[in-house]
């Protein structure tokens, strides 16, 4: 069962990186936290409440196999504790889903309507996904801490195992 | 066998979104690529050259189980972009090879190595899964980089390229 360990211990990750950064969050002011990182077209508040509301529409589609883009807004943001007990929730959601499935699950193909096309995906890649556009969302989200003298330090996975 | 199609899935979205970047960051005169990027320690070629480095060391550990690392066969001082970016592409397609050369069972190997004078245990699937987030986060890093410097990468998510 060498899949279903990986993204259980993937998700674990996830959810302790995710609850590291947004600590770090928690203690800097306000107008730091709506400040815009970089280019990316979003703040680290907006940035924190874009990955819980994709983990949030990625679960919907894994557990009814339909997508679901208009439950979860990118931009009711809230504050810093709102959106980490929203992301706590969402990753102990996902976690309990992921529990009760089996590799053959995981594998299953399943046809997903998206802007009109019909496309075929297994669940694994959606999982996947889901956890790659965290990581990618949390380095940016370090760089910006950093910069505000916050700096996360070593985020690697193997620190987490 | 989810786990060995997964990690070959990976490793091919690994190889395809650092040469993508490459080819971005070819476009970018010298200064560029040698200017730090906030926050990181390292310039965009730093970062080439550190990614090529570290997908070779995990991939020395993971072929011979030991920490004990032999000559990465980059110079620390090689500044050709296009020397770090084949060494790059080198280093994926022999972390191809060896994926395909596994088992599920052997990627669940219990492997027992000291690192920094402290015994540890650990699996292969672990490291490999490491090498991934590793790459994903100075991919975040280095596209945020390129964008600054007017070379978006647009979207780098798995899903452009299953």
């Amino acid at each position: 069962m060498l899949g279903k360990a990986m993204f259980t211990s993937m998700v674990d990750y996830h959810g302790k990186a995710n609850e590291r950064l947004l600590e770090l969050a928690a203690t800097l002011p306000d107008e730091v936290l709506d400040e815009s990182i970089g280019d990316s077209g979003r703040s680290m508040r907006l940035t924190f409440r874009h990955m819980a509301a994709t983990d949030h529409r990625w679960r919907i589609f894994l557990e009814t196999h339909k997508r679901s883009w208009e439950e979860g807004s990118d931009d009711e943001a809230g504050s810093i504790a709102e959106i980490s007990s929203l992301q706590s929730a969402e990753t102990a959601a996902l976690a309990a889903w992921l529990e009760q499935q089996t590799e053959d699950d995981l594998l299953q193909a399943v046809e997903i309507v998206w802007d009109g096309e019909t496309y075929t995906m297994a669940p694994w890649h959606g999982l996947m996904q889901l956890l790659l556009h965290g990581q990618q969302h949390r380095a940016e989200l370090a760089l910006a801490l950093t910069h505000f003298g916050k700096s996360p330090n070593d985020l690697d996975y193997i620190m987490y195992v | 066998m989810l786990g060995k199609e997964m990690f070959t899935t990976l490793l091919r979205y690994h190889r395809e979104v650092d040469q993508q970047l490459l080819d971005l960051a070819r476009a970018l005169p010298e200064s560029a690529l040698d200017e730090e990027m906030p926050g990181t320690g390292r310039s965009i070629r730093a970062m080439f050259w550190h990614m090529a480095d570290t997908d070779w060391s995990w991939l020395s550990f993971l072929e011979t189980r030991s920490s004990e690392e032999g000559e990465f066969d980059l110079a620390a001082n090689e500044t050709d972009l296009a020397v770090i970016g084949e060494n790059l592409d080198r280093q994926a397609a022999n972390l191809q090879a060896w994926l395909e050369s596994q088992s599920e069972v052997e990627l669940q190997d219990e492997i027992h190595t000291v690192w920094n004078d402290q015994p540890v245990q650990i699996f292969p699937w672990q490291a490999l899964l490491h090498l991934m987030a590793h790459g994903q986060q100075h991919r975040a890093e280095l596209a945020a980089a390129l964008t600054t410097h007017g070379k978006s990468p647009g979207n780098i998510d798995l899903l452009m390229h299953l």
